[in-house]
């Protein structure tokens, strides 16, 4: 289809004439009593992973720690994969490298030299011990194997070096839940472990981001120092997997950054914990709660107008720090720019997939810009997703009934879209390209993992100076798609 | 011949100096688990399987195992493609999925009408909970009418991927291309196994073996279909392009339907023009030396521009399994000296021809880890290192340029290909990158004027360059930092010792290092232990390690001091 012919009321399906994924090369309408991902038992291109991702992300936010996958190798070089895909950074992962003796006899020998050999060979201040479907499936006694790997890094290296390694177990079978359960295990591992109350709180909040990339997370950074707050962010990936590169580098490379064992400890000295994205964090926060009184902050995710608004405000109740004019000024220019673009925005159909908070954040912004939602899949299964989406349509008046999938594939998405009579936008992560293509419309990339194009883990879409990053995404997007001849508009 | 990485005992033997006098034949050992907790760059059999299989067309592709594997799945060679998955969950693993995956396999065939058969992968929980996958997939086959394959290939199996390439292999043989129709073998024709399609390198070599008449049946698995698989037993002749994911598959075929193999390469000149003479050889064509030594003239005068800038570049190669002798070979063409070659999973035939393409002094290193690597980029600093993506930004990180291999951009296979890959290596070597990232281009403004002398100690023989280890050293130049000025004041003794830590003498001849250089703020040495590390940071002693010439690193130390001391008053 020649770019001209592209017609300003959105692509019907049959108008396309482009290459259909390879097992069908014509559209017919599949089985539809199958469309639906509940009516079936197949799962096409699935929308989520699996917890150990989430567990190692979460390790690699802090300062000094290598995970430590206890499973065969390609669960960690998979991951090392998509991390270095997505970031454009080194992930250093350790596995115990599960072999066919592993799978009849368990994981104990690939646990006890696994974590020997990574200690001797790499001194880590931080171990993140993230299991898989094959050690749960085993059944390897984990506890007891940590316990005897340390007694004999306690013999190798000495009683006094090998105590000083924190050892944090993070049970993450891969048959339930998704990435983001693994996060969020992980978020409560770590402050299950190493969380300590000291007589004096420290004033400070904590913040547990969830899957959010290094550019949300010092956007966040930026909020706090604006609000005059001191913060710890748990799980801060911001300069790890975002690094400068300046040569020589000291050697052996150590990412920078991360949070650091001591601010980890003094996480349950707080004065709040706000965990930005619930799926993946509120475990964490909410045993601080649990355990010594910090107030947990679940949710709403950061994102657009009201998301913002909303964190900042609990920010100011909790801290009793008033939101600054220099933050009030950068709302502003958010509300400008959609004052400004809100004629292109306003009545396009737009349809969001990912993880469920990145779509309930997104839409949000969505609503405000008055895009209206046709189809919103949050890939993971999640008991909250309905009900929130829905106060958020009601919040915003929206009259309309877009599909929502909570949990589901993308095939499911994808087959309810081709039959939409319009649509103007997706947005969502890079998994969300083929459909994208096929339906030649835009994708507006945001969310976990973005690895086919350049950027997206450096800057924000969280806060009001990242609103104004991904409205100038969607606002471009949309010229582009229905001006394709940059003649015929100019703004 | 210094080995230039640490080597852990359990190590031993898997990395060989050339000419180094390891005895044995000279070869690293192979084939073998890996420790665990080194952070190899090795995958799993899942991993191996799907790069085989994934660009088979026209069969559904359907993960048996949990949702992780399905998604990871999905990529392969920078390229998505679409999953289907039984996606495991708690109940299946204590009941079985046995019955899941029948009514998976059931479903995903009405959702794809056009499928011809489907690949059934076995993840390392479908192999965990042992259900017999097989007896599946044969009553699935029977009521469908299609061949359904069961790729044993649960993550576990074997050392790494290679296992996975076998698996595939086996499940290709037995359901797609056994069960085609036998016939009379088809003129001129051939497969090529082990051609994945890489950005396009197929049609590089399909233009070639056009010229001699020939046409391809099926490459596996750049150009597989149920279809064309089916024929693929008729071929006239098997050509391995990849030894690791072809030969066996190649070796079946002969047995069974007689077709004679030929293990070539079409990446660089000399490789592809011997491999267009052994086929015109196989074929009987004639006059194929003449027009082969034109096409590799001319390239040769279309890469000619891009040479002087590869010329004499050390580069370090780490691949998947095979490719390491036929790829030596092209970087040499190109006038680069090999300082390393390794793989993660090759076989002692691999090293053995990789062995025969290097120098004395150059490193063959079998299934290295990341800080071997690291350690090998720091001390013997390559202008390029060569391999997967997982290596790329630990390399750039150390300031070292990066080619990804199998490419990302252009063909790199035939005569044309070798003009790509000589343009696109030239481009990386001269990006002005790396003159910007030199600490020399950072901001004067960083170097401060220390209040008091500070004093550097550097290890080095002649004074030239930074050539000594840190626990070996002899002696050590003391420079001092006054204001902007670095001046050599006195030469220190030292009596040696040892250069590992497990060394028995390491900690006393350590500890009159320490005192001998109490004075000091930092150390510039070739590399340093890291016991003495550990030493060091204890007395507040900084460690640099760098081969530069002393002048140049002296600058750098000052650089990092300079850094260290703003990061303390932050
Ligand atoms: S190692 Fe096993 S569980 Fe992990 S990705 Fe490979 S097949 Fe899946």
């Amino acid at each position: 289809m020649r770019l001209n012919e592209i017609p300003v009321e959105g692509i019907p399906y049959d108008q396309l004439k482009i290459e259909k994924i390879p097992c069908a090369p014509a559209y017919a309408e599949r089985a539809p009593e199958l469309v639906s991902a509940g009516s079936r038992t197949v799962v096409v291109n699935p929308n989520r992973t699996c917890m150990p991702l989430g567990a190692m992300w979460a390790v690699l936010g802090v300062h000094g720690a290598i995970p430590f996958v206890q499973g065969a190798q390609g669960c960690a070089t998979y991951v090392r994969y998509t991390f270095c895909r997505v970031f454009k950074e080194p992930a250093t992962i350790a596995t115990a490298s599960f072999h066919e003796d592993a799978a009849v006899f368990g994981g104990r020998r690939n646990l006890v030299e696994g974590l020997r050999n990574l200690v001797v060979r790499y001194h880590p201040e931080v171990i993140g011990v993230v299991t898989t479907c094959s050690s749960e499936i085993i059944g390897d006694d984990m506890v007891s194997f940590i316990k005897l790997a340390r007694a004999q890094l306690r013999q190798e290296i000495g009683p006094e070096q090998a105590d000083r390694i924190e050892i944090v177990l993070v049970n993450t079978p891969s048959f339930a839940g998704s990435h983001l359960e693994g996060y969020d295990r992980a978020s409560r591992a770590f402050v299950e472990n190493m969380a300590t109350v000291r007589d004096k709180p420290n004033g400070k909040v904590n913040i547990i981001p969830g899957l959010l990339y290094p550019g949300d997370i010092r956007e966040i950074k930026h909020l706090l120092r604006h609000m005059g707050v001191e913060g710890i962010v748990l799980f801060d990936i911001s300069d790890p997997l975002d690094a400068p590169l300046r040569p020589p580098q000291k050697f052996p490379y150590e990412p920078p950054g991360g949070t650091p064992a001591e601010q980890i400890r003094d996480m349950a000295n707080s004065l709040a914990t706000f965990a930005l994205l619930p799926h993946a964090g509120q475990a964490g926060a909410r045993y601080l709660e649990r355990k010594y009184g910090v107030r947990a902050v679940v949710g709403p995710p950061p994102v657009g107008v009201q998301g913002t608004d909303q964190f900042l405000r609990t920010l100011s109740a909790v801290t009793g720090q008033p939101v600054p004019e220099s933050l009030l000024d950068e709302r502003g220019r958010l509300i400008d720019s959609l004052a400004d673009t809100f004629h292109h925005t306003m009545m396009k159909k737009v349809a969001v997939m990912g993880d469920p908070d990145v779509v309930l954040g997104v839409t949000r912004f969505a609503l405000e810009m008055g895009l209206e939602p046709v189809a919103l899949a949050g890939g993971t299964a999640s008991k909250t997703f309905t009900r929130d989406m829905s106060v958020i349509l009601k919040e915003a008046g929206f009259t309309g009934d877009p599909l929502l999938l909570n949990g589901g594939d993308l095939f499911e998405f994808e087959e309810y879209l081709k039959k939409l009579p319009r649509l103007d936008l997706i947005i969502g992560n890079s998994k969300a390209v083929d459909i994208a293509k096929e339906l030649q419309v835009p994708l507006v990339r945001t969310g976990f993992p973005v690895y086919d194009r350049f950027g997206y883990q450096k800057r924000a879409v969280v806060g009001y100076r990242g609103g104004e990053i991904l409205l100038t995404e969607i606002v471009n997007s949309i010229l582009g798609y229905q001006y394709p001849d940059d003649r015929t508009h100019q703004l | 011949m210094e080995m230039p990485v640490e080597v852990m005992p359990e190590r031993a033997g898997h990395l060989m100096v050339k000419g180094a006098g390891c005895g044995g034949d000279g070869l690293p050992r192979c084939e073998q688990a890996t420790l665990p907790g080194v952070v190899s760059q090795r995958a799993c059999a899942l991993y191996g399987a799907r790069w085989m299989l994934a660009a088979v067309k026209d069969v559904l592709h359907l993960m048996h195992g949990p949702v992780g594997c399905a998604w990871n799945a999905v990529t392969v060679r920078r390229k998505s493609y679409p999953v289907a998955a039984t996606c495991l969950e708690e109940q299946d693993i204590i009941f079985g999925g046995g019955e899941k995956l029948r009514r998976c396999i059931g479903e995903a065939v009405r959702l794809h009408p056009g499928a011809k058969g489907v690949l059934v992968y076995v993840t390392c929980a479908a192999g965990l909970i042992g259900e017999d996958v097989e007896a599946v997939c044969g009553e699935a086959s029977a009521e469908l009418k299609l061949p359904v394959a069961p790729v044993l290939c649960p993550g576990f199996c074997g050392v790494g991927q290679g296992d996975g390439h076998d698996a595939a292999a086996a499940a290709l043989l037995e359901y797609f291309i056994d069960r085609g129709e036998p016939g009379p073998v088809l003129a001129n024709s051939v497969n090529i196994l082990g051609e994945f399609d890489i950005r396009g390198d197929l049609q590089e070599i399909e233009k070639l073996l056009g010229r001699l008449g020939l046409k391809i049946i099926c490459a596996v698995s750049g150009r597989a279909s149920v279809e064309n698989l089916s024929r693929a037993r008729r071929a006239a002749l098997n050509i391995v392009h990849c030894r690791r994911t072809g030969r066996m598959m190649a070796e079946a075929m002969e047995k069974r339907y007689g077709i004679p193999q030929l293990k070539v390469s079409f990446f660089g000149l000399a490789e592809t023009a011997a491999a267009l003479q052994a086929l015109g050889r196989f074929f009987h064509r004639d006059g194929v030396e003449k027009w082969v030594r034109e096409e590799a003239t001319a390239a040769r005068q279309k890469a000619a521009p891009y040479l002087k800038s590869l010329a004499g570049k050390r580069v370090a190669l780490f691949f998947g399994a095979s490719r390491m002798g036929s790829m030596a070979r092209v970087f040499q063409e190109l006038g680069m000296e090999l300082i390393m070659n390794g793989s993660q999973f090759g076989c002692r035939e691999d090293y053995r021809e990789a062995g025969r393409r290097l120098k004395r002094g150059a490193l063959l290193v079998d299934d290295a880890h990341e800080l071997e690597l690291a350690e090998f980029l720091r001390r013997r600093r390559p202008h390029l290192l060569v391999g997967g993506t997982r290596e790329k930004f630990m390399a750039h990180k150390l300031g070292v340029p990066f080619l990804v291999f199998p490419q990302e951009t252009s063909p790199y296979a035939g005569f044309d290909g070798l003009v790509h890959l000589a343009r696109e290596m030239a481009a990386l070597l001269d990006a002005p990158v790396w003159r910007l990232a030199r600490p020399s281009g950072e901001s004067p403004a960083v170097r401060p004027v220390w209040p008091e002398e500070i004093k550097v100690a550097v290890a080095s023989r002649e004074g030239m360059y930074v050539d000594q280890h840190f626990g070996r050293a002899g002696k050590f130049l003391i420079f001092t930092l006054n204001g902007r000025k670095v001046r050599q004041i006195e030469v220190r003794e030292s009596n040696g010792g040892a250069a590992d830590c497990r060394e028995k003498t390491a900690k006393a001849s350590m500890e009159q290092k320490m005192a001998l250089l109490a004075d000091c703020r930092a150390v510039v040495c070739l590399a340093a232990g890291h016991c003495a590390r550990e030493l060091a940071a204890g007395k507040g002693l900084l460690i640099m390690e760098t081969d530069a010439a002393v002048p140049g690193a002296l600058d750098d130390c000052v650089r990092m001091l300079a850094s260290e001391e703003v990061a303390e008053n932050e």
